[in-house]
């Protein structure tokens, strides 16, 4: 039987609870996840004399969040082009806030180290050959998975090497002396025990601010980020801390990639209408569209759950390898679902479920803090190391990179870490700062009743949770958020609690609290759109005046927002810079037996034969604007179809003019195929063109991209337009001569393509 | 979000293994009974960890859903 488990402790706390029990360590790490555990390991590995405790506020080798979610982690695999995933990260991702030169580190590092985890015990899927067994994405990177037992073997590896290992110890706040961080105290939640971790350096891997929303993370509370603010320490990127995921409306279980298969109350897919192009994950366009649908008595919103369940979607590379920790725990939540959850409905409701993840702990390269003596890992510091840019912690935008960020930021602090505490003595403690804290710290024990815990958590909630406050954000509504957590802030002095584990509830709703205060407040700052920070009143991407990250401090008690400079001047990509993407063409091969003018009729009628054009990859079309009578140019369709390894997708393509397109047009038919948004704003083009040739048709399609694409779709996009145009001669003529007894134009459209100018 | 958890205490090992693998410290240890108790069930985030691995299968959490504590909208 482990030591930390006791009896349930007595309602009171003895005075003699309060007398310190006091540890001496060269390196405190805070948080027992996956981060804690590898940077404990690694330091272990660098310098075995090192003394090295963990501590956890729950259990070491089952907490944190990495063993809950889907246990993969990106990684760049023999192939992948670390320049191609540098560059779309930046553009598509980051947008440009991120620290290109940490990303480009860590890329190359992100191999390597899930060996590194292998040789740690850990079961990482591989193939027969001892390779990593990825699952290959068309964005230019890979997966690599883990099974979800994955801390047993970790925690175990750490106390091999020596590690001191301390469940249940709630830390609170972090000791300093002469502005260095010397460690921390918090309690026992099993006797309430006061702790005092007294070390050389201190690392914080508590994790990121969840707000107790998302119930598998509601141990993310922001500890380690309010005692770092609390301390000194600076915050960056604190307005990227606003994820929002897509959950079933009746249990809150996230959808994972449920994005692209939504549709509102009227039948209307909603993912076709506000996503544009292939997307590596949710992108904030459908968030907000989502809530646009629902104030505007479109909603509720659904998920088309066949279409979703196709084995081509995009969550589907999750489940492809075999783990059997993975397996047991989402399918004993599946099992308790159908037995306990919503009875079976015809159509599936969806709502938003927020989890926040804010992660604004600034560091370095070496993942070193503001504050000499402190280093902040993993989901601490995720936002706040900037490699990430305009983006939050996974799930957010990038499924997989969450673990590897810990993995990698562990490695990378524990050289410094290690040479730091070897440099460095032991402080005296400061009796005076101790007892004093202590009393802080306790003082929702002495109060019988008061302010609930719960019921603060619950009113800073109700300014996270709405898009109004965290997404669709504007100066008066931050505003008035920023007003809803004072009014809880003002409250705090009078939490109570009746039990140790109460008082932990009571100090993390003050961490929740302050959490909210430093995102609102960053996101006030921000007077621009970007990433996944956009604001109603400054819609654009301001790139004059904000390549900067917003810095959040603490200045004796006040918040203090300031801006950095992004040193865009020393990164490789930079705004501005034209897409580097050159046009993708086809040249077809001749169309036996097809006519110039079947194909002009084709472009007009495709309703009636679009499964056909592609037989594998075409799922479904409509117009949103029929082909006017005897023309074509507006004409608007939604086309689902799927090109290569992506998943399906509903792209809304409108029928443009030749003369107007730059692509320069030879042959003597042409149509423009503009992918275009709801705003009309075009993100690619296609010029087909065609003419009569000896045997049937000549043909050339030519894709021009007017922004960045991830990199392999220029080759995807070729080899799916080239199956459609060859498919012609299989079926238009029999299509077309066996329409032509319909004779009424607006059921059977008549159009002529031939461009009336000559073209050089 | 909270659940319901029943422990069919007869049968169970005293492995302590739930305890432990709780997360959100819904779960103790009582050291008289050498048994786990079910301390903090407001709490429970239904996350069938101790469920899943306990030896002899005699735990059994029922979830309270849905799971969304405030409206997004």
């Amino acid at each position: 039987m482990n030591s930390h488990v006791h009896r349930q402790e007595e309602s009171s706390m003895s005075e003699e609870a309060k007398n310190p029990k006091t540890y001496e360590t060269d390196v405190l790490v805070i948080g027992g996840g996956f981060g804690g555990l590898a940077a404990a390991i690694r330091i272990k590995e660098l310098a075995p004399e090192t003394t090295v405790l963990l501590v956890d506020k729950q259990t070491i080798g089952w907490g944190g969040k990495a063993n809950k979610g889907a246990g993969v982690l990106w990684v760049l695999a023999p192939g992948d082009n670390i320049e191609a995933f540098v560059d779309f990260h930046v553009k598509n991702i980051g947008i440009y806030l991120n620290d290109q030169e940490l990303l480009y580190a860590m890329a190359r590092e992100f191999y390597g180290a899930v060996q590194k985890l292998a040789d740690w015990g850990v079961n990482v899927m591989k193939t027969p050959a001892g390779d990593l067994d990825v699952n290959r994405l068309p964005f230019g990177w890979s997966l690599a998975a883990a099974d979800l037992d994955m801390m047993q073997p970790l925690k175990n590896k750490a106390a091999k090497l020596g590690v001191q290992l301390l469940d249940k110890i709630q830390v609170v706040e972090l000791l300093k002396q002469d502005g260095r961080v010397t460690g921390a105290v918090g309690f026992s939640l099993l006797d309430g025990r006061f702790t005092v971790l007294n070390a050389k350096a201190t690392i914080l891997a508590n994790g990121d601010c969840d707000f107790g929303v998302m119930r598998m993370w509601a141990n993310a509370c922001g500890d380690g980020i309010a005692a770092a603010y609390n301390a000194g320490a600076e915050m960056r990127n604190a307005e990227f801390g606003n994820f929002y995921d897509v959950v079933n409306k009746g249990t809150g279980i996230p959808i994972v990639f449920g994005f692209s298969s939504l549709h509102n109350a009227q039948g209307e897919n909603i993912s076709a209408k506000y996503i544009q192009g292939p997307q590596p994950d949710i992108p904030i366009s459908i968030i907000l569209g989502m809530e646009k649908e629902v104030m505007e008595g479109r909603g509720p919103i659904y998920i088309d759950l066949a279409e979703f369940a196709r084995p081509s979607q995009g969550g589907a590379g999750i489940f492809q390898w075999d783990r059997p920790h993975f397996k047991a725990l989402f399918g004993r939540e599946f099992a308790k679902v159908q037995q306990y959850g919503p009875p079976p409905a015809e159509k599936t409701e969806v709502s938003l479920g927020f989890t926040g993840e804010l992660s604004p702990i600034k560091v370095d390269r070496e993942m070193k803090t503001t504050l000499p003596g402190l280093w902040a890992i993993g989901d601490t510091s995720y936002a706040g190391s900037a490699w990430a840019g305009a983006a939050e912690a996974p799930p957010g935008r990038l499924r997989g990179s969450g673990l590897m960020n810990a993995l990698i930021a562990a490695l990378m602090a524990a050289p410094s870490v290690a040479q730091y505490s070897k440099e460095t003595s032991h402080s005296v403690s400061d009796d005076r700062e101790i007892a004093s804290l202590r009393d802080k710290i306790y003082a929702p024990l002495n109060r019988k009743n008061g302010y609930s815990a719960s019921e603060a958590i619950r009113s800073i909630q109700e300014a996270v949770v709405p898009v109004k406050y965290s997404m669709r954000r504007n100066k008066e509504r931050l505003e008035e958020a920023l007003s809803k957590v004072a009014r809880v802030q003002e409250k705090l002095p009078q939490l109570y609690a009746e039990d140790p584990h109460g008082l932990a509830r009571c100090h993390e709703a003050s961490c929740i609290a302050v959490c909210a205060e430093i995102g609102f407040s960053a996101a006030l700052a921000r007077t621009e759109s970007r990433g996944w920070h956009y604001r109603e009143d400054y819609p654009q991407q301001d790139d004059k005046n904000w390549l900067k990250w917003v810095i959040v401090k603490k200045v004796q008690e006040n918040m203090v927002v300031t801006s950095e400079p992004v040193p865009i001047e020393h990164y490789k990509i930079k705004p501005g810079q034209t897409a580097a993407v050159p046009d993708a063409v086809v040249d077809h091969d001749e169309l036996v037996g097809v006519t110039p003018e079947m194909i002009d009729w084709w472009w007009v009628n495709m309703e009636k034969g679009y499964p056909l054009w592609e037989p594998n990859d075409h799922k479904s079309f409509v117009w949103e604007v029929p082909p006017p009578i005897g023309g074509y140019l507006g004409a608007i369709q939604i086309a689902e179809e799927k090109m290569g390894p992506m998943p399906p997708m509903k792209i809304r393509i409108r029928w443009d003019d030749p003369d107007s397109c730059p692509i320069p047009c030879t042959y003597e038919h042409a149509i423009v195929a503009s992918g275009v948004d709801r705003e009309g704003k075009v993100g690619a083009m296609i010029l087909h063109e065609w003419e009569k040739s000896p045997r049937g048709t000549r043909m050339r399609s030519t894709m021009r991209f007017l922004g960045p694409v991830p990199p392999s779709l220029p080759e995807i996009w070729k080899a799916h337009d080239r199956a459609e145009v060859s498919t012609f001669p299989r079926f238009l003529p029999d299509l077309y001569r066996l329409w032509q007894a319909v004779q009424d134009p607006t059921i059977n459209r008549q159009c002529s393509l031939k461009i009336k100018k000559a073209r050089s | 979000m909270s659940a319901n958890i029943e422990i069919i205490i007869d049968e169970c090992t005293g492995c302590g293994t739930c305890v432990e693998a709780c997360f959100v410290d819904v779960m103790r240890w009582d050291d008289a009974e050498e048994k786990p108790v079910v301390a903090y069930e407001r709490d429970c985030v239904w996350c069938f960890t101790c469920e899943i691995n306990c030896p002899v299968q005699c735990i059994n959490v029922i979830p309270q859903m849905p799971g969304q504590p405030v409206d997004p909208y």
